[in-house]
């Protein structure tokens, strides 16, 4: 497991897909860029497990979430880039929306004050 | 989606890793990713669109599978021990299936039984006259029907063209019997009861899927054709389906197929006298009636008949018997032996399999207790040794099903045609269940039990196990030891009875011996007539090169065929109806010559005999049985006699006494016997016999290309060498010795890889105490002797038990042992020692290992 710095997170289970699904909304990506997205975007704090990466693909692609085409890297590279598909918007809007419910749920808990 | 490929899937990892690699350097990519192999491991699990538990199953058989590789030993001793139990029991259950157990192929077989009269003194033959099954049609009333069979009928087709006369055996049989049986002809009807009746306009016949195929080449216009037997046309009017089996063939008195079947109406016996006994009767007990009253309703109107008629009838009592008993009995004895010894080697193969996998599951507890340490779940571990089991008892299985589909096939040209009576035995679904399902369940039993009991204990230290064998282990060895040896000496008993069986001699030199049936044309009526056809047969034979001798007789030896009539010796009286009875042949000079009788006293048939019929109708030969019966102690020669029912003073005298000849199969005593000449009595359906120098096949065609070319009338059948037909009448024994046999040997076989592996396990497992005492100073040789003291204490247990069980099993063989006593010593003692000295030789190499241990590395490696 890639854990060079303390204070990264694992990602929580089931957040992966949400956060593919985001990235993707601008544009097509192949998975190690989508990977080196959420890890920039997200100031370094949440670490992908490249490992789970390309399964979690996987899963979506079977979902019809995102679909994937060969083609050439920025590098000059082959790479195998995924599109967010029409369904796949579909579900990361209601993604987004459980996810806000959830952590806004999770937020009040935490900074809940003791009553007096 | 269309599946992906895991090249595919490679190449985009591939991708991947060269991307990060712009940034990282390979070395931090890979890091950076983690395991590749885990990654393409997921993407397969990921692919995969059969359920998990599928996949879960699949992993553990392979687990499976790789354990027994690792293994090999163990795992072939317990797939040879299953697989050999279970061939063997599914091979002997199917030729009992057959036998014994299976339902007759009849509808309301459970009703049909066998109407028989018997004689006070016993007589040969338990038929019916005329009269007698027409007073019984009449008067009983416990029966839907009763149809009358007569015995089989050598009825001749006539040639017809460039085909030559060809005989067709015949059952003249009631109209009720189609019925009964269930008959449904493939093409056509069966005959109807007016067509049974005296004086129908028409003869009709229904003849035999074999027949059809034979003479009409299976096409369809045989229903309507007309056959001439005697010149006689005769309408077929059906054809039996392929598969119809009649089982009453030994009623009639053939082994054989019978062709055709006609009315019973139509047999010329129909006008004999209430005297004359030939018909046989088949009844249906009704379905209301039980059967223990339907025996008492024939044995009523039996002594009734036998009251109302005292000349012809008196002495005669009616039983009825059912019909698949009387079908069953006579290889009742030989099929329960065999089921027994089927039972036994199960049981044997069952406790060899329970032994080996006792040891493995010891042997595997430490690492069953490492696994649960390490955070296998308990079902998970469960499960695994349950599938591993599985798949060692299903591989098993499989193998013992296809060893006995081989054994089957193999077994086919070995199996007896009048034994097994046209079905050959196949593999039993229901069985090959049963047996399955009883070794999948010692598999888990014994495999999988004692391992899960140890995953109860949380610790990961090694069960402490004592020394020596283990009390149930060694029971387990103990019992395979007694069950192999009770199969040994019941081999070892048939195998004795079979030796003393064949070292009878027949009474004739069977080597360079044939014989063939024939028929005179059916314009020879009268005796002129046919000895005229005799003789001109015996010169057309005797000129044929390479024959050393031939002749004719009435009835060939140990064909089990008896025509008996009463003698009359001159100077002894009996008391009424105890007149003796004799063996009644009629014979040519050359007959005793080219069968090898030898003549014991006064002198033989001369050529006069063959000839003259004044000359011989005063002239008799005897055997040794009738001098020794009727004139014990004295000359039989030149004593006179008289023949038949009540004798009108034609008295022969006794020319000469020739040596016994079993007629009804090696193991049966000779019987009286009494040889006229052929031209007393010509015979219009002679047995040739021939004495040839060269090999009896070419012969044979010879002889039968030879009468055909001398009288294209005349038909050729049952032409056999009489070496064959020896081997014919042991077909059963033989057979027999075979299965036990190859269960005595399988049976050994099994329990010595028992004694090997309990040995070579307890040594192994053993091996860290032994190598402590030798560290201590104990003599290596002493070890030794202790591992082969313990396999002679378990061996002895075993055979100790198997006598017992023998001796008390062996009474059930004594019907088939033939002078063999059941309680033989030697033969008991002989098996014993063989299989002491056999499980002794299989602990050598066990207990050679232990006093080759080698205390540092075993101490090292285990401690």
């Amino acid at each position: 497991m890639p854990t060079q710095d303390a204070e990264a997170l694992a990602l929580l289970q089931g957040t992966l897909d949400l956060l593919i699904l985001r990235t993707l909304v601008f544009g097509p990506r192949h998975g190690q860029g989508i990977a080196r997205a959420i890890e920039q975007t997200s100031g370094q704090v949440l670490l992908v497990d490249h490992g789970s990466l390309y399964p979690a693909l996987q899963r979506l692609e079977r979902r019809g979430w995102i679909s994937a085409a060969w083609g050439t890297s920025s590098a000059g590279r082959r790479a195998r880039f995924y599109t967010l598909t029409a369904a796949g918007r579909k579900q990361l809007g209601r993604e987004h929306t459980r996810w806000q419910r959830l952590s806004e749920a999770v937020g009040r808990i935490l900074t809940l004050e003791p009553e007096a | 989606m269309r599946r992906r490929s895991p090249e595919d899937f490679a190449a985009e990892i591939a991708s991947h890793l060269a991307h990060e690699a712009d940034g990282r350097g390979a070395a931090g990519a890979e890091r950076a990713f983690g395991n590749t192999l885990q990654a393409q491991e997921r993407f397969w699990e990921s692919t995969r669109w059969w359920p998990a538990w599928v996949r879960a199953l699949g992993r553990d058989a392979r687990l499976g599978l790789r354990r027994m590789r690792r293994t090999p030993g163990a795992t072939l001793a317990a797939l040879t021990v299953l697989a050999l139990g279970l061939a063997a029991a599914l091979v002997v259950y199917a030729a009992a299936d057959v036998l014994v157990l299976g339902g007759l192929p009849y509808p309301a077989a459970q009703r049909l039984m066998l109407v028989s009269t018997a004689t006070t003194p016993p007589a040969a033959g338990d038929q019916l006259s005329s009269d007698d099954f027409a007073d019984l049609l009449r008067l009983a009333h416990s029966f839907a029907a009763l149809a009358g069979i007569s015995p089989v009928w050598d009825n001749v087709a006539d040639a017809v063209g460039a085909q030559p006369a060809e005989r067709i055996p015949t059952l003249f049989v009631s109209a009720a019997l189609g019925p009964m049986l269930g008959v449904r002809p493939q093409r056509g009807r069966w005959f109807t009861a007016s067509e049974d009746r005296a004086g129908a306009p028409a003869a009709v016949a229904v003849i035999s899927d074999h027949l059809w195929r034979q003479r009409w080449g299976g096409r369809d216009p045989a229903v309507g054709q007309t056959l001439r037997i005697g010149g006689q046309p005769i309408t077929i009017i059906g054809v039996l389906p392929a598969d119809f089996h009649y089982l009453g063939e030994p009623l009639a008195g053939t082994a054989g197929r019978v062709e055709m079947w006609m009315p019973l109406a139509l047999n010329p016996l129909m006008q004999t006298p209430r005297s004359l006994r030939w018909i046989n009767v088949l009844a249906l007990r009704r379905a209301d009636v039980a059967a223990a009253r339907a025996r008492q309703e024939i044995a009523t109107l039996g002594g009734n008949l036998a009251r109302q008629y005292p000349a012809q009838d008196g002495g005669l009592t009616y039983s009825a018997v059912g019909f698949a008993d009387w079908v069953r009995a006579p290889h009742r004895p030989a099929m329960m032996l065999l089921l027994g010894a089927v039972g036994l080697l199960l049981l044997l193969a069952c406790a060899g399999v329970a032994n080996l996998l006792l040891e493995q599951a010891i042997a595997r507890r430490p690492e069953m207790a490492m696994r649960r340490a390490l955070g296998a779940s308990r079902p998970r571990l469960l499960r695994q040794l349950a599938t591993e089991h599985l798949v060692l008892a299903g591989l098993g299985t499989a193998l013992g099903a296809a060893g006995a589909g081989a054994i089957l096939r193999g077994l086919t040209p070995w199996a007896p045609p009048q034994l097994f009576a046209g079905r050959l035995p196949a593999l039993d679904l229901h069985l090959l269940a049963v047996a399955a399902l009883a070794l999948v369940a010692t598999a888990l039993g014994f495999g999988v039990a004692p391992a899960w009991t140890a995953l109860r204990e949380r610790s990961a230290a090694p069960a402490l196990i004592t020394g020596g064998l283990g009390r149930l282990r060694g029971a387990l060895v103990a019992v395979q030891i007694a069950l192999a040896l009770a199969l040994l000496i019941g081999a070892g008993l048939l195998l004795t009875a079979f030796l003393r069986v064949t070292s009878i001699s027949p009474g004739f030199d069977a080597a360079h011996a044939v014989s063939l049936s024939t028929q005179l044309p059916s314009t020879a009526t009268t005796l002129p007539q046919r000895l005229a056809g005799d003789q001109r047969l015996l010169a057309q034979l005797t000129a044929l090169p390479g024959i050393a001798a031939v002749g004719l007789v009435s009835r060939l030896p140990l064909s089990g065929k008896s025509l008996s009539s009463e003698l009359w010796p001159e100077g002894k009286t009996y008391a009424a109806g105890h007149q003796p009875e004799v063996q009644y042949r009629v014979a040519s000079s050359g007959y005793f010559r080219a069968l090898g009788v030898p003549r014991i006293a006064g002198e033989g048939f001369s050529s006069r005999d063959d000839t003259d019929t004044t000359f011989a109708s005063t002239r008799v030969l005897i055997n040794q049985a009738a001098a020794q019966q009727f004139w014990p102690g004295e000359s039989a020669v030149g004593h006179r006699v008289q023949f038949g029912a009540q004798p009108k003073g034609n008295w022969a005298t006794i020319i000469g006494v020739v040596g016994n000849v079993k007629a009804d199969g090696l193991d049966a005593a000779a019987r009286p016997t009494v040889f006229r000449p052929l031209a007393y009595s010509a015979l219009g359906a002679p047995i040739v016999v021939a004495r040839t120098g060269h090999d009896t096949a070419a012969v044979l065609q010879e002889i039968e290309a030879d009468i055909h070319r001398l009288d294209p009338e005349m038909p050729v059948y049952n032409a056999a060498s009489m070496g064959d037909l020896l081997a014919q009448s042991l077909a059963q024994r033989r057979l027999l010795l075979l299965l036990l046999g190859v269960f005595a040997v399988a049976g050994t076989l099994v329990a010595v890889v028992g004694v090997y592996a309990a040995m070579a396990q307890s040594v192994a497992r053993r091996k860290r105490e032994l190598a402590l005492r030798l560290a201590l100073g104990a003599p290596p040789a002493r070890l030794g002797r202790e591992v082969l003291a313990q396999a002679a204490l378990v061996s002895a247990a075993g055979l100790t038990a198997g006598i017992v069980l023998a001796l008390l099993l062996a009474r059930l063989l004594r019907s088939l042992l033939f002078e063999t006593s059941p309680v033989s010593p030697g033969i008991y003692a002989a098996a014993a020692f063989g299989l002491g000295l056999i499980a002794l030789a299989a602990a050598l190499l066990p207990a050679r290992r232990a006093a080759r241990t080698q205390p540092s590395t075993a101490l090292r490696d285990l401690g």
